[in-house]
């Protein structure tokens, strides 16, 4: 069972997270080709604390003390997820010299992360079970959902608005949804008898399996001139990214259960079937059911829109305001709004503040260096917390851009 | 600008790089892990009883630990009849349609000493296979009248192409005995094991011209008859012997591996019975007890062993087949049973012989074969449970690996904690062994008291609890663990006591660990 816990903590994560929030400038310059390499890393939680969620993802040993402490900081209701995500994309404009638009290639490795505990959950997994003995542990609402992928893209662009639209292969490297929509475990006090009471579901794709499976989807970027105000005109960027469809066939295994059970011990003759490695006769026995079906699950795929901003503005101070949704995962829309200070003709800097995920406010701030042919870009989504052991998450983006 | 893009660059990989040390917590868990209850009922198996008698409980052991058909001695071994024809002038021509015929063939079956007169085919079959060597086609007609099913005797004709004395055609066909009865008493119903056969050949009669037919021209016919199973037979059967020994293996009994029993009585039956109908004669040669964990070996000592015994022959009553028997009744006043029973053997060799008509043809050849004819061994033995057990060692082992798939977690201490409550008047004390890969003892883990048993005097279950705690060297070679060997030591809480026919012991195990998490 330790092995999950690995896996809940380490890979899977809450409903989450952010895509890239370095709002780009609107920029209708003719190229030739563009080379863009960006990346991102987003650990956000509701309640775990960056010095413990560090131990977690990094290393080091937990102590009891560290335990009790972030066991009293929970909620009934947490959450916690890793976002990462890293791309390569190439743009030709020059393959067609009398068309509008040119081509792209990319490819990406994603990594998107999500898990809902109870604090009675939490408690179990870090301490066992003996602190709470006679004690009844609620371990719903619990939900895991996790996909990682390459993605690899073909599209094309259009030259000036840089408007464009790609098409997807995803191989998946594993996915993970599950749910438990009832779940109660109870221990007496002389560890004579269990009383379990559950009822979910899992659907797990690891990444040990020998066999990969593969998915299909779409990328859309579209720039959208609206006009304000009667005389004023602003462009909106609006994304869809990775939105597709995973086929499931290889290796998969569903697990159900809609079950309660007074448990005391095994039988004797329980105990041998389990020597024996026996252990289908186990999950039956506790009502668990198995199988392997193919199945087609959406990817968990975001909608974003921001406000672009001209790099060749006059204007010192800019706004920037923005939002982005996960369709398919349970999420609140996060939403950001600053103000964008051009600090010299080639630098940048974004201020914002954000909301959603979990219901509490961030504060963003981004870096940008442009020059004719290179970018820089670098930020957060939350710096205040990405330097503090007792913040609740960390947030790192970068984005290197060459162009002729 | 380089200065810049190196200092933006120093930034970048100071945020991004990480190391990755070992992430670990540690847990304490406590959780039941068996629960179960043992009784006397957990000993009944198909020959493992108990009895519950107004003089206490009783435990039956009743097992058939010999049985022979007498199939086994009376078969018709596949059989190959043959036969040859031919006309005794040098040369001759012959009309279309004449019929040459050879009546009455006795044909003599060998099966040993055996004195067969009929016998009913469970299953088997005939082939019949003619070989002509006449140039022109042939009728070959076989009629056995010993092999009859429903008043109809076996008859084929069969059409054999024409052939030479070098290429002769050959035709051939089969027929299922199943169910035929075969009369072996031959033409004249006065002798034995013997098949008649009448054979016709008639040539062609549609053929335009006569046939040269020389006295080398033989045609041949052989019948084949295999597989024969029977489900009746009468005669006479000849003088059979069986010299035998039979092993009885009890597994069970090998996990004990020391200590001493005392029974207060014991009783063993040994009922030969004779379902075939004929004389028998016998005799039990010897009977050991053999402790293969001691070596031990015990020679059951009686008077009536290896004397010869005689059983009559089974006999027919209402159509039933009444098997007669001859009985041995054992026990601590006529043998040395106690002592027998007492070593515990885990192999019990009987070495016997027994002889079938001893004496010869005493009935006139009306020795009669059914599908129940056998002779049989039955052992019945009663052991009171009054039983008195002195450091008796019972190991079982069993399979145990820790190191199953990703290791994520580590049991750092712990205990096991095992609650009892029996009423069975033994203690007992329980110790763990724990075996390596090549079944060496690396870790040993006793319990800190005795399971206890209830006294005479108790009115009430005894309530134990038995705390099994290893040491951190356990935990450190646990991976190495392939087996455990539970060894149980018994002893009798009182110098006599009749174990209870409704005794049984609850008992509940469960863990108590403190498990390191990491990875």
């Amino acid at each position: 069972m330790h092995k999950y816990v690995v896996l809940f903590f380490l890979f899977f994560q809450l409903s989450l997270l952010s895509q890239m929030t370095l709002p780009t400038f609107l920029d209708t310059t003719l190229l030739k080709h563009e080379l863009i390499i960006q990346g991102k890393a987003d650990l956000y939680s509701s309640t775990l604390q960056n010095g413990f969620s560090n131990k977690l993802l990094l290393g080091g040993t937990i102590s009891s003390n560290e335990i009790s402490n972030q066991l009293n900081l929970l909620t009934n209701n947490n959450s916690i997820g890793l976002e990462a995500n890293s791309e390569i994309e190439y743009r030709n404009y020059a393959i067609f010299p009398q068309k509008k638009w040119g081509i792209l290639f990319k490819t990406s490795a994603n990594t998107t992360n999500s898990i809902h505990y109870t604090k009675d959950l939490f408690g179990i997994l870090f301490q066992g079970n003996y602190p709470y003995l006679g004690r009844p542990l609620q371990l719903n609402p619990s939900i895991v959902q996790s996909v990682s992928h390459f993605k690899f893209g073909f599209g094309i662009i259009h030259k000036q608005t840089k408007s464009n639209v790609s098409f997807n292969l995803f191989r998946l490297e594993n996915y993970m949804s599950s749910c438990l929509d009832y779940g109660a475990l109870y221990v007496n006090d002389s560890s004579s008898l269990t009383l379990i009471d559950l009822k979910g579901y899992s659907i797990s794709y690891l990444p040990n399996s020998k066999r990969r499976n593969l998915g299909f989807g779409i990328d859309l970027d579209l720039k959208i001139p609206i006009t304000v105000f009667d005389d004023r005109t602003i462009t909106l960027n609006l994304i869809a990214k990775n939105f597709g469809i995973g086929i499931l066939s290889k290796d998969v295994h569903y697990y159900s259960t809609d079950t309660n059970h007074i448990f005391q011990g095994l039988t004797t003759n329980e105990i041998g079937s389990i020597l024996s490695n026996k252990t289908s006769n186990l999950l039956d026995s506790l009502q668990i059911y198995s199988s392997t079906a193919k199945r087609f699950t959406p990817l968990i795929g975001y909608i974003q829109f921001d406000k672009l901003n001209s790099k060749d503005t006059s204007l010192r101070y800019q706004s920037i305001f923005g939002a982005r949704m996960y369709p398919s995962i349970s999420y609140i829309p996060y939403v950001y709004g600053g103000v964008e200070i051009k600090c010299s003709s080639k630098i940048w800097l974004g201020i914002h503040e954000n909301f959603g995920i979990t219901n509490t406010f961030r504060t963003g701030v981004y870096l940008k260096i442009i020059s004719k042919h290179f970018g820089f870009h670098i930020g957060s989504e939350n710096l205040i917390d990405s330097f503090r052991t007792n913040g609740k998450g960390r947030s790192f983006q970068c984005k290197l851009q060459w162009r002729i | 600008m380089n200065k810049t893009w190196l200092f933006l660059g120093t930034i970048l990989l100071f945020l991004f790089s990480c190391r990755k040390e070992i992430t670990s917590w540690d847990t304490h868990w406590s959780f039941p892990v068996v629960k179960d209850q043992l009784n006397l009922e957990d000993l009944v198996s198909d020959s493992l009883k108990l009895k519950n008698d107004t003089d206490g409980c009783k435990l039956t052991f009743e097992k058939t630990i010999y049985r022979v058909n007498l199939s086994e001695f009376i078969k018709i071994p596949d059989t190959t009849i043959t036969s040859e024809l031919a006309i005794n002038f040098p040369s001759l021509n012959i009309n279309p349609g004449t019929i040459l015929s050879q009546k009455d063939v006795e044909n003599q079956l060998e099966i040993g000493s055996a004195e067969l007169k009929k016998i009913k085919v469970k299953k088997g079959k005939i082939s019949i296979t003619f070989f002509n060597p006449l140039a022109t086609k042939t009728f070959y007609t076989i009629e056995i009248p010993s092999f009859t099913k429903d008043g109809v005797s076996v008859k084929q004709t069969l059409l054999a192409d024409k052939g030479t004395n070098t290429n002769p055609s050959v035709v051939t066909s089969t027929l299922d005995l199943s169910g035929y009865t075969i009369d072996l008493k031959g033409v004249n119903n006065n002798t034995f094991n013997t098949i008649v056969t009448n054979f016709d050949m008639q040539l062609d009669p549609n053929s335009t011209s006569a046939t040269k037919v020389t006295n080398k021209d033989i045609t041949k016919m052989a019948i084949q008859i295999s597989g024969i199973q029977i489900e009746y037979a009468q005669g006479f059967f000849g003088n059979l012997q069986i010299e035998s020994s039979t092993e009885l293996a009890v597994p069970v009994l090998r996990k004990f591996t020391d200590g001493s029993i005392n029974l207060s009585d014991a009783s063993v039956e040994l009922n030969i019975q004779n379902s075939c109908k004929l004389m028998a004669k016998g005799k039990i040669n010897s009977l050991e007890s053999l402790n293969s964990t001691s070596g031990t070996d015990i020679l059951f000592q009686n008077q009536q062993l290896n004397y010869p015994f005689f059983i009559a022959p089974a006999f027919t009553k209402e159509n039933q087949l009444i098997a007669t028997e001859k009985k041995f009744l054992f026990n601590s006043s006529n043998s040395n049973l106690l002592a027998f029973i007492e070593n515990l053997g885990d192999i019990y060799k009987i070495n016997y012989g027994f002889e079938l008509n001893p004496y010869g043809n005493l009935n006139g050849g009306w020795d009669e074969f059914f599908p129940t004819s056998e002779i049989a061994i039955r052992l019945k033995s009663i052991i009171p449970l009054n039983i008195h057990v002195k450091n008796v060692i019972f190991k079982d082992t069993l399979p145990l690996n820790f190191s199953k798939g990703r290791n994520v977690s580590s049991i750092q201490s712990g205990q096991l904690k095992l609650q009892c409550t029996s009423t069975f008047p033994i203690d007992a004390g329980v110790v763990l062994f724990f075996l390596d890969g090549s079944k060496q003892i690396i870790e040993t883990i006793h319990g800190n008291s005795n399971i206890k048993g209830k006294s005479n005097f108790s009115t009430t279950s005894m309530v134990s609890t038995v705390y099994f705690t290893p040491n951190q060297s356990f935990f450190n070679k646990m991976n190495k663990i392939q087996h455990v060997i539970v060894q149980t030591s018994f002893n009798s809480v009182e110098k006599s006591f009749e174990i209870p026919y409704n005794g049984k012991m609850d008992f509940q195990l469960s863990t108590d660990f403190n498990i390191n998490t990491h990875y």
